[in-house]
């Protein structure tokens, strides 16, 4: 190698040179979330929206009789607000200062926009809730609930997909190179969830029409995350982003919490069975799919952060929003 | 969490932002970083710059240095 | 030879080796330049000078109190610092030309390649506009800051960051990065790690008055026959690209960005919200729809 050449001309270190690295460390710090805690928000956040927006839904054209269905998806409004928010603060490293991030609101951090969703939702969601309980005593409360409902479904709809925008908003190749495809999974898997736990709510009051047609809806969502999940796959591997992980116990759960209940549902519409077990299962089995969805992009996302090639590929001039 | 847990006094020489140094009376020196469960706020650390402190505090496995739970201003006269 | 900084002509204020009070506006001594607020200050970090002797790493340790942390050997040359972390804000990367150790020594660098490496303080920094509750902010000086008084350890600003710099430290539960020596700025003091280099390989000042003088750097040293010497974070540049604009601490390097583990074309994170959000919403509403299909029958 002499003075004039350029050093680029000679490989340092092994590998090709687009794939170099510095002694494959990590170029960037993977986010520092429990993925239990923050996997289990985004699903409970995704369940909650997602009941009370279709919940407020059946209020405004179901059937009269099917009261306990919204009921129930009042009910599960609550998750957000309660156990959604503990686990929030449990993953803060200061959590004492969580109020904090009531300080501002910022259209650039989806962290502060999704705090304010949730304020909203819980607002909302608490008000209808709560008039709902008491609407027994106070008959007028209904129309009260009838008209809170709205707000709290708009802000429903935000609170069960944002949180891919949280991810994608972030410089982790895995977040960040579908981020169309992951807010689409991550909307479909929670209107699957909503829609399965309200099936699972109305088959136990005996409303069987009603669970039917949530459990179709279940498997319209289910397929669209299929499809968005496919779609997200595809874009990883064209930018050669590796999308497994160490284990993969945790994807193939979530695989098979989409697929699964769709085969069911299939199974119990071809043989006409009666009998309700399949689908109580494929509502139980969706749940568990959509928070396994979850943790498994959360535990993908952070090892893809370590893994600088990843980063690299992913961090390429063709890569580059156009217009910037 | 009190297990481990150790008091050591001296005089506060530097503070910066959650973290202080402080310096014996036999002139060792140590470095402490304020832990997120400790009643006092990082901002309230300058007040003790220059000050006698008792701090009690537990060891760090990752970091030269060490982790205060509480930093107590001792009332004598400063040295 | 390139020349070296201009000497202020203050340094005659001070003839004797002991000073009786602190200098005021010390900066413009040792870095040729008055620290005002308002203006937009940075680094330009020439690796082509570096002679990794750490030195910035331990003066800013010393300067912020930091502890020692990365405890052990490495094994990766001579960098036993390995990233930059909550505790350690200035990183000296060490490459070795290992695949062919020549014979003869090249009369560039030896085949070594030094870098010290540091927060970039991006003009749109991803960290802040990913902070939630207002704690990362623009100070006076134009350099992004995390106030220790507000940061409750979130952690959203580290995989926000494209450079992996911002750390939270479980130990005290915030988020750490450069300052930029924020106090020293406030003071009149150019930031510890520029003042310790004993090469001029870190170079404090106004980043337009930095750019201009690596461009220059980048021409000298094309005309000494160094064709790879290139600028990292400049505008139109690598590293700062998808809406960075550009990065007020920056480099001068001679080998692929990825080299010294820097990512050749960054993306702002912010860009991708609104996309995000809009085809989530769209997927929520179309299955809303699908649901109020399935379920409207009227009474």
């Amino acid at each position: 190698m002499t003075a004039t050449q350029p050093p680029s001309a000679t490989p340092i270190g092994r590998g090709p040179e687009e794939d170099r690295t510095y002694y494959g460390r990590p170029a960037l710090k993977a986010a520092p979330f429990e993925k239990w805690v923050v996997g289990g928000y985004i699903f409970l956040a995704g369940l909650s929206g997602a009941a009370q927006l279709l919940s407020t839904v059946a209020d405004l054209v179901g059937r009269k009789k099917d009261e306990a269905v919204v009921s129930y998806g009042r009910w599960l409004s609550a998750l957000a607000p309660t156990v959604g928010s503990a686990l929030l603060i449990y993953d803060l490293n200061t959590p004492k200062r969580f109020y904090n991030m009531l300080r501002i609101l910022k259209r650039t951090s989806p962290m502060s926009i999704g705090t304010w969703l949730l304020m909203a939702f819980s607002a909302f969601g608490g008000m209808t809730l709560s008039c709902t309980l008491l609407a027994g005593r106070l008959p007028r409360l209904r129309r009260v609930a009838r008209v809170t409902q709205i707000p709290a479904a708009v802000a429903g709809a935000g609170l069960s997909t944002y949180t891919a925008s949280l991810l994608s908003a972030t410089s982790t190749p895995l977040w960040a190179a579908a981020p169309k495809a992951l807010a689409i999974r991550f909307g479909s898997s929670s209107v699957a969830a909503g829609a399965a736990a309200l099936s699972l709510g109305a088959r136990h009051r005996g409303r069987h029409r009603a669970a039917r047609d949530l459990d179709t809806l279940m498997v319209v969502a289910l397929m669209v995350e299929a499809l968005a999940t496919v779609a997200s796959e595809n874009t990883c591997h064209k930018k050669r982003i590796s999308v497994g992980t160490e284990g993969n116990g945790l994807q193939a759960a979530a695989t098979v919490g989409m697929l699964l209940p769709v085969g069911l549902h299939a199974i119990s519409i071809a043989t006409r069975r009666r009998d309700t077990r399949l689908q109580h299962w494929a509502s139980w089995i969706a749940l568990a799919g959509s928070l396994c969805l979850r943790v498994s992009v959360l535990e993908a996302g952070i090892e893809s952060a370590n893994r600088p090639r990843d980063y690299f590929r992913f961090a390429r001039p063709e890569n580059l929003p156009p217009g910037t | 969490m009190t297990e481990g847990r150790k008091t050591m006094e001296g005089t506060v020489l530097l503070v910066q932002e959650g973290r202080f140094m402080l310096v014996t009376e036999h002139g060792d020196s140590r470095l402490f970083i304020l832990s997120w469960r400790a009643a006092s706020e990082p901002q309230q650390l300058s007040e003790i710059n220059r000050r006698k402190v008792r701090v009690t505090y537990t060891k760090a496995h990752d970091i030269i240095g060490h982790v205060a739970h509480s930093v107590q201003v001792l009332e004598e006269a400063e040295t | 030879m390139s020349k070296g900084l201009p000497l202020s002509k203050r340094v005659l204020e001070y003839p004797d080796s002991r000073l009786p009070h602190m200098m005021p506006d010390e900066a413009e001594l040792t870095a040729g330049i008055r620290v005002v607020s308002g203006k937009s200050y940075g680094f330009f970090t020439d690796t082509t000078v570096c002679i990794g002797c750490k030195a910035c790493e331990v003066a800013c340790k010393e300067w912020n109190n930091l502890p020692a942390d990365h405890l052990g050997l490495t094994g990766n040359s001579y960098d036993n610092t390995g990233a930059l972390s909550a505790n350690t804000w200035r990183h000296v990367a060490f490459i070795e030309n290992l695949a062919d150790r020549p014979t003869g020594m090249p009369a560039f660098q030896s085949n070594w390649l030094m870098m010290s490496d540091v927060c970039k303080h991006c003009h749109n920094p991803p960290c802040m506009e990913a902070c939630p509750t207002g704690a990362l902010f623009k100070t006076e000086f134009d350099t992004v800051v995390v106030q220790q008084d507000i940061c409750n350890g979130c952690g959203y600003c580290v995989p926000a960051c494209p450079f992996g710099v911002v750390d939270v430290s479980k130990l005290d539960g915030k988020a750490h990065k450069c300052t930029l020596c924020y106090d020293r700025l406030k003071g009149g003091l150019e930031p510890a790690c520029a003042k310790s280099c004993p090469t001029d390989s870190i170079q404090f000042g106004e980043v337009a008055d930095l750019q201009e003088r690596a461009r220059r750097r980048v021409e000298e040293l094309h005309g000494l026959g160094v064709t790879s010497a290139y600028l990292y974070g400049t505008p139109g540049g690598p590293g700062a690209t998808g809406g960075l604009a550009y990065l007020n601490a920056f480099f001068l390097l001679t080998e692929t960005p990825e080299t010294y583990n820097l990512p050749e074309a960054p993306t702002r994170p912010a860009n991708r919200v609104a996309a995000s959000l809009v085809s989530g919403l769209a997927a929520v509403a179309g299955l809303a729809l699908a649901a109020l299909a399935l379920f409207v029958h009227p009474d």
